[in-house]
């Protein structure tokens, strides 16, 4: 239910809640955006109105942002799923008894977490389309959609869901329970939160450049991680610390 | 040359973090017999186990099953293998049939082949009524058997077990010993079984190993087990009430018993008693149990008897004339054991000898003490096996 409803709100009633609000908006001739934030985005947004410009803050500076929520929780959750859960429920040993080797079991549990994943992202995309394509036409914005989007989209989004899922993969050996991976996606997102927020701080800003190279840099990160996590997914690493524990506190409470 | 053995280990050794759970181990499991590694919790049989099942890797020594590495060569040996910890679950959302159908396909069973297959395993272990049912809802047996049937989907030449019965009465315990018993004999597979229960053991298999401390102690069928331990068997009468017993036989729970050293004794005992008069009304040859054993391999023979036994009737003479001591059942279990009292008699003797001839009896049976001490019951449990 989680993966439903959270990107419902995420990309389709937060930016209604904006559009509503802004469009209540009590506004006056001469309001206008500050230069510094004028600066952030596309030049044609000098000359909309104020709620136009308004809406635009937040179609380019911080919708990304909540969009990109999207992914990581999906990732975090699928990826908790197919393999802490699979652990604290002792069938990934049964999993790991068959004759399947232990590459082909990693590589399906990556690949079917990261689709589903992405399917997801890229079906909240298509709501937050219609949502802000909404709010665009009746506050007589510039359509949101650019290059940037572009590079979201089809770069950042697949990129950061992979992360996401061989992050949880690679520490799947340590978490014990489902819970502790889910709270993993807080400390994702948090990242995601800073890097866009800060923008604001005047720091830098998340144009189509810096979008482009954290989006390598996370493919990069992806491949060396698929790698480092395949290695690691045996028995000896997976499933013995479990087993070693609760051999211990069962020795120790005879 | 065909392999004979289907696990071998050979200074087999497991550590983690500090705590070595074995400590080379040495062993040779021939194919198509079905072998118990037994012994209290921690003393490494599951470790033992989830070496030769692949799961974790050994930290000195090797080990090999049916000539593959389980940690080098995984996917071909389990390809061969099925194996049950205490661990492995299936998934509780699925239904047996479910579970069974997707463990087949990943074992590469045809469709038609799997429905025959765990048609079969679910009536032989007689869980066929749950079959439709979630996991999650079913009984702590029924899961376990359950369990027993993914590792034997796939036809394995090797089981390997970890605590099978845990959770299961006698009765579903020989089935499933009805059911190991069918893939050794029909479909040749080899058989190793890891528990604590040594009553189970017992039932299950015919090949021992005893385990104490990450270290094998002995190995062997449950008479070479026996006679290493130093253990005796026992013949065992049931006489009429008031029949005097034969020479040299002590009381016990009602049966009058003595240690043999074989079984062949039994017919010249039985017959010597007849002649002596005695009425028997059955006769045994009652077997020295794996938890007998297991206990004189661990505790020693001293711990097993916890007071000098009194036994029945006069000290015999031999043939050469030598005076026969009377044997102590407990003095036989080790080689520490010191000799028993001569001439001990027990109540119930004294008492049986006063009915079947009132002449001879003392006048006050409950006056007269025992020479070496009250009777006391030992620790050795008596099963006719």
């Amino acid at each position: 239910m989680m993966l439903i409803f959270l990107p419902i709100i995420l990309v389709v009633v937060i930016p209604v809640v904006f559009m509503i609000s802004i469009s209540l908006m009590q506004v006056s001739a001469s309001d206008a955006l500050p230069k510094a934030i004028q600066g952030l985005l596309p030049e044609e947004i000098a000359k909309a109105n104020y709620r136009a410009a308004m809406f635009t803050v937040f179609t380019n500076l911080l919708a990304p942002m909540f969009y990109l929520t999207v992914p990581i929780i999906c990732s975090v959750s699928t990826a908790s799923a197919a393999f802490i859960s699979e652990k604290e429920n002792h069938t990934l040993e049964a999993l790991m008894l068959t004759g399947l080797p232990y590459k082909t079991i990693f590589s399906a549990k990556v690949s079917g977490s990261a689709f589903l994943s992405i399917v997801i992202s890229f079906f909240s995309f298509i709501a937050f389309l219609a949502s802000a394509a909404v709010g665009d036409a009746i506050l007589s914005a510039p359509f949101f959609f650019n290059f940037d989007w572009f590079i979201t989209i089809f770069l950042l989004m697949p990129a950061i869901t992979v992360f996401c899922v061989l992050f949880v993969a690679l520490l799947s050996r340590r978490i014990r329970t489902t819970g502790e991976s889910l709270q993993l996606m807080g400390y994702f997102i948090l990242v995601v939160a800073l890097c866009y927020l800060m923008q604001f701080c005047g720091l830098f800003a998340m144009n189509t450049i810096v979008l482009f190279i954290l989006a390598l840099l996370l493919i990069i990160a992806d491949f060396i991680m698929y790698n480092l996590a395949m290695k690691k997914f045996t028995p000896e690493d997976m499933l013995t610390p479990g087993f070693f524990s609760e051999k211990t506190s069962h020795l120790k409470s005879q | 040359m065909e392999m004979l053995d289907a696990v071998t280990a050979y200074d087999l050794k497991k550590k983690y973090a500090g705590f070595t759970a074995l400590h080379g181990l040495n062993l040779e499991i021939t194919k198509g017999s079905v072998f118990s590694i037994v012994g209290s919790a921690g003393c490494g049989k599951t470790t033992a186990l989830r070496l030769f099942a692949g799961l974790c890797e050994p930290t000195g020594g090797e080990c090999t099953v049916l000539g593959y590495s389980p940690y080098h060569e995984p996917r071909r040996l389990h390809e061969l293998m099925g194996v049950v910890t205490e661990t492995t679950r299936l998934y509780e959302k699925m239904t047996i049939n479910q579970n069974l159908q997707f463990f087949a396909k990943l074992y590469g069973i045809e469709v038609n082949d799997a429905i025959d297959r765990i048609s079969f395993l679910l009536h032989r272990l007689d869980i066929w009524e749950y079959r439709d049912k979630p996991v999650k809802d079913l009984p702590t047996s029924v899961l376990q058997k359950a369990n027993i049937s993914r590792a034997l989907v796939h036809k394995p030449k090797i089981l390997l077990l970890d605590e099978p019965t845990e959770g299961l009465d006698m009765e579903t315990t020989l089935l499933v010993r009805g059911m190991i018993a069918h893939i050794v004999t029909e479909e040749e597979a080899t058989v190793l079984i890891t528990t604590r229960h040594l009553l189970h053991a017992q039932a299950l298999s015919e090949n021992y190993a005893i385990m104490e401390k990450g270290e094998l102690i002995a190995r062997g069928t449950l008479e070479s087990l026996r006679r290493i331990s130093g253990l005796k068997i026992k013949a065992a009468l049931r006489l009429a009430e008031g029949s005097a017993p034969p020479a040299g036989f002590f009381n016990r729970d009602g049966l009058w018993m003595k240690n043999i050293g074989q079984e062949s004794e039994m017919p010249v005992l039985l017959s010597k008693a007849m002649q002596e008069g005695c009425k028997v009304y059955e006769a045994n040859i009652i077997y020295p149990t794996l938890e007998n054993i297991y206990d004189a391999f661990l505790n020693g023979a001293d711990t097993l008897q916890e007071s000098e036994e009194i036994y029945a009737g006069e000290p015999q003479d031999t043939d050469d004339g030598k005076p026969q001591p009377e044997e102590r059942d407990e003095a036989d279990e080790g080689p520490d054991r010191a000799e028993p009292e001569h001439g001990a008699e027990t109540e119930e003797y004294r008492n049986a000898a006063a009915a079947a001839d009132p002449g001879d009896a003392p006048a006050d049976p409950g006056s007269a003490e025992p020479a070496g001490g009250e009777a006391e019951e030992t620790v050795f449990s008596v099963v006719d096996y």
